[in-house]
């Protein structure tokens, strides 16, 4: 029998430290699943471990593959403009697509610039489009609306919704969030 | 005043000590004059020969140094890429760096013709400079942005123009014009020692067992001359490359 997508009586460990002891979530298929906590609660080593990037040090991680992802830092190449990032994990295959979607972020004024020179939010909306335009089940969001006004965070949750019918799991430490895009939260201790 | 100027006045003052050095020394033999060497140099340039001296000098240290460009790159894709590559790399890099040009040039001339000793000898001392500049830019590239390429299965051929060749640029343009200098300077010494026909090394040994001071003086303004355009054009020809791959 295939296992549920989610974690299963994992332990992890930093440094003799344990984050998680014996933590289980299970997440239905096509189900918004928001983590949210403190600062340190371990929301983006719950991704992470989703990425595969982590490994528990016991139990079951349960994901699904390809995942697209918005990581914790925006991870943008500073060199290159906007269409070039996206370029990046598309091929020029991508390029009208992805530029729709940056077009939708509101920064369409902004395509021919590095994005060395974008402010915080502008690079998040990079990062957000990069995410986007990569088609997966399972989509990973890792505090995707930081830096950005309200309305911007609106617009933004609203193109999520339109472009992604998957499984969406976020983190972020602002309830809000999960309103916005219709997740079960759920909250770390 | 400026800093064109100040620096025109201190080559001006330097030009100055070397005139009255070779006025006190007072023996052309021992220290050529500036004005003199300057006639010496427009006599040279003058000449035909001189020209093909420095092309097929210039030929053979540059074909040294872009095969021991290419050597030390792949070397370096290899040790960055398994410790077992960068063990074995380890003992041929440090005998390479090591090993003083006139002994290795002793031995390779037993096996190689004089022609191409110049060729070896750039390629070997170049290529240890590529290999530690290249490792160098691979190790530093930035992890966070590796991992995001891995989470979005970036293909190896997007990685490497979009990712790692921006990373490795600053380091590859510092090492290519370090050892571009360094085999200049070892691939003229091993053509004075093994005297090919018709090269700067001949004319320099030439110039040398007839205490022509004013000539070796001259021949080693035009090897820092080529020295000098040969960098400047590798380091058009490399921004020219990188920009190229960043915008495809």
């Amino acid at each position: 029998m295939s296992r549920p997508l989610g974690f299963e009586r994992i332990c992890l460990r930093y440094g003799g430290q344990a984050v998680f002891e014996d933590f289980s979530l299970a997440i239905t298929p096509g189900e918004a699943v928001c983590l949210s906590g403190p600062s340190g609660c371990g929301k983006t080593s719950l991704l992470r471990l989703l990425m595969g990037l982590e490994t528990p040090s016991s139990g079951y991680v349960n994901s699904l593959r390809p995942f697209s992802a918005v990581f914790q830092e925006d991870r943008l190449l500073p060199w290159l403009s906007a269409p070039g990032n996206l370029r990046l994990v598309t091929g020029k295959v991508g390029e009208a697509i992805g530029i729709g979607l940056l077009l939708e972020l509101g920064l369409g004024d902004e395509l021919s610039k590095p994005v060395s020179a974008f402010s915080g939010g502008m690079k998040r909306r990079v990062a957000l489009a990069r995410a986007l335009l990569v088609p997966a089940p399972l989509l990973l969001l890792d505090e995707p609306f930081t830096g950005l006004d309200p309305d911007t965070r609106s617009r933004a949750a609203a193109l999520i919704l339109k472009q992604h019918h998957g499984t969406l799991v976020m983190a972020s430490h602002d309830q809000e969030d999960a309103r916005l895009l219709g997740a079960r939260l759920i909250r770390l201790p | 005043m400026n800093r064109r100027a100040i620096r025109l006045l201190a080559a001006l003052f330097w030009l100055a000590v070397w005139q009255l050095a070779a006025l006190l020394v007072g023996q052309e033999f021992l220290l050529a004059s500036p004005l003199k060497v300057l006639a010496s140099l427009l006599h040279l340039l003058a000449l035909p020969g001189t020209w093909l001296a420095a092309l097929r000098s210039s030929l053979r240290v540059l074909l040294g140094f872009m095969l021991g460009s290419l050597f030390g790159l792949l070397l370096a894709a290899g040790a960055h890429k398994s410790r077992w590559a960068r063990e074995l790399a380890a003992p041929l890099v440090a005998a390479a760096r090591a090993v003083p040009v006139a002994s290795f040039v002793i031995l390779a001339i037993i096996l190689v013709s004089s022609r191409w000793l110049s060729t070896l000898v750039s390629f070997v001392i170049g290529f240890p400079v590529i290999y530690l500049a290249a490792l160098e830019g691979l190790r530093g590239r930035d992890r966070q942005l590796l991992e995001m390429a891995g989470a979005f299965r970036v293909p190896f051929h997007r990685r490497l123009l979009y990712l790692s060749l921006p990373q490795l640029a600053p380091h590859l343009r510092a090492g290519a014009v370090t050892a571009l200098g360094l085999c200049w300077k070892s691939g003229v010494a091993a053509e004075v020692i093994g005297i090919p026909r018709g090269s700067i090394g001949e004319q320099l040994y030439m110039v040398k067992v007839n205490y022509y001071t004013a000539e070796l003086f001259a021949w080693t303004i035009i090897i820092v001359l080529l020295s000098l355009l040969s960098a400047f054009l590798l380091k058009r020809l490399m921004r020219a490359l990188f920009a190229r791959l960043e915008r495809l």
